[in-house]
């Protein structure tokens, strides 16, 4: 065996206890045969080290390229950045007012505090049919130009020819506009159960349609859901529900399934909006009552996001919306929670299960 | 071990598998982090970095043998929760420091006069110089520990002794590399 193979040995550490013994030996005893071990170390010492610099600069960019995906969605940020700073001011003064008279500001108030048009970002439409082409560009042409009346008629024909996300979002944002709020809770939904595309913006529409109408789990779930997943939208929903008089509490708490589980629709729907079944436009919900690990706490839970087989005694993660007794609560309750109100701790949204 | 798990490609070096595994493991880990130990998005990219390229590590050094989805995010999970403490008790920041290892085990270099600190100043130099297909052979031989039969069926060499022998021209050369820089 030469010397460069013996200590490429014994930097693999393959050699016996014996051979190690002599290689020490050698290495005390042989100047020569200890630079040509120094020499050979160092070099596998820093090729090492290159290489896991190199897989570090490599994770660096395959996390660039995620950023990067995401700078679609980030074309709304500069607009989100006017009406953040339009609405810290009117936060301000509407803390200022809570002072005064120490209520907290109806459901209407808020939304016409966070609702904001989306910004149009569709101008360039890419190659479909034709006739398909124009009838969205009129469309959005009426959606720029404020006219939402003729934009929801042009969008509901569209979507009924060639359902997509993006017809679908428009159409919930234009009724909106003109207070079908009902109508564009179903476009909403819609989108978020049988697209990819469009989710966040919906859930964050959603919530701030059935704000609107009243409907509090439907605007907490979607809430609870849009700051879980950190979308671009859950700024504005902290701070939404903080103005509601929720507090979310963002550290997660185990918690017992207790009782059966409910969820709606019964069916799953397809994701890409191929099959068009009894799932359309409903919305997604999975409720039923959770209790702390020590069976103190009971809480009523759902989730906007159903959670396959999920039954009796399975353990969830849950983030903790509100607890009883915790100071004043907005007096618009309506809903399931309402009827368990009583007998309950509060209620926690679970967004996953062990 | 499965041909095409991800843990075998792993350790045979293939950046596709790193890759795979890093957007795999991502949104979950960064979401947990951030919920469960309040930490910003910034620092939970940084920690979920470290924590692959542990489990990286660990992998190549056959810590790691072959394991399910679950036991990955586990894995993952642990190394983060444990890097995340240790930071937060050190108050410092993250850094992936692998400048200590195994040179605590070897005794001093007399090297006429030369100072050690500056010879390995120049090996750097010369190792991150180096090209095809020396760089790639040494970082599987070194880095990932494979055989040189391994490493042959990777880059496509007839068989171990041609990528042995490369290896052994790929050292003399940068010996001679070393020697040009001293100059």
């Amino acid at each position: 065996m030469s010397d460069f193979e013996l200590i490429e040995r014994y930097l693999a550490d393959v050699l016996t206890a014996e051979e190690k013994k002599a290689f020490r030996a050698r290495l005390l005893n042989d100047p020569i045969f200890n630079q040509e071990f120094q020499e050979l170390k160092e070099i596998r010492l820093q090729v090492r080290k290159q290489a896991k610099s190199e897989a570090l600069s490599f994770l660096t960019e395959v996390e660039q390229s995620i950023s990067e995906d995401k700078t679609t969605k980030d074309q709304t940020v500069m607009k989100k950045v006017i009406s953040i700073a339009a609405s810290v001011v009117l936060i301000a003064s509407l803390a200022y007012i809570g002072l005064l008279d120490r209520d907290l500001p109806s459901n209407s108030e808020l939304y016409g505090q966070y609702f904001n048009s989306y910004n149009n970002l569709n101008g360039q439409v890419r190659g479909e049919r034709s006739e398909e082409l124009s009838l969205r560009e009129s469309a959005m042409l009426a959606y720029d130009a404020g006219n939402y009346g003729a934009a929801v008629d042009m969008l509901a024909t569209k979507v009924s020819e060639a359902p997509n996300a993006t017809d679908y979002f428009y159409l919930g944002v234009s009724q909106m506009e003109i207070e079908e709020y009902d109508e564009a809770v179903v476009s909403f939904n819609t989108v978020i159960n049988n697209f990819n595309a469009f989710k966040d913006q919906s859930k964050w529409y959603l919530a701030l349609a059935t704000l609107k109408t009243n409907d509090e789990d439907a605007y907490l779930g979607a809430l609870a859901n849009i700051i879980y997943n950190k979308s671009e939208y859950s700024v504005d929903a902290q701070s939404l529900l903080e103005q509601l008089g929720f507090d979310l509490d963002t550290e997660l708490m185990d918690a017992l399934v207790d009782g059966s589980v409910k969820k709606r629709p019964d069916e799953d729907s397809s994701p890409d909006g191929s099959q068009w079944d009894s799932t359309v436009g409903k919305r997604k919900m999975q409720w039923g009552i959770v209790r702390s690990l020590d069976g103190l706490e009971k809480y009523a839970f759902f989730t906007e996001e159903p959670l396959q087989d999920l039954f009796d005694g399975d353990r969830v993660l849950t983030v903790v919306i509100e607890k009883k007794l915790r100071g004043k609560q907005n007096s618009q309750n309506r809903g399931g929670y309402g009827r368990f109100k009583k007998e309950l701790d509060g209620r926690v949204y679970v967004v996953d299960k062990y | 071990m499965g041909e095409n798990s991800l843990i075998f490609r792993l350790r045979r070096g293939d950046k596709d598998a790193l890759e795979e595994i890093y957007r795999l493991y991502r949104p979950s880990f960064i979401k947990w982090i951030t919920y469960s130990h309040k930490c910003k998005e910034e620092q939970a990219i940084d920690i979920f970095q470290y924590a692959i390229l542990s489990f990286y590590e660990n992998v190549v050094d056959g810590v790691i043998e072959e394991m399910n989805d679950a036991g990955i995010k586990t894995y993952l999970y642990s190394i983060g929760k444990n890097k995340m403490l240790a930071d937060n008790r050190r108050n410092s920041k993250i850094s992936f420091n692998p400048d200590y290892e195994d040179r605590l085990l070897i005794e001093e270099l007399d090297s006429e006069g030369e100072p050690l600190q500056l010879k390995i100043e120049k090996m750097k130099d010369v190792i991150q110089k180096l090209q095809n297909p020396c760089a790639d052979i040494l970082r599987l031989f070194y880095f990932n520990n494979l055989s040189t039969d391994e490493i042959a069926e990777i880059m496509g060499y007839k068989n171990g002794n041609t990528v042995k022998n490369l290896k052994y021209k790929c050292i003399q050369r940068i010996k001679k590399l070393l020697i040009i820089t001293d100059e």
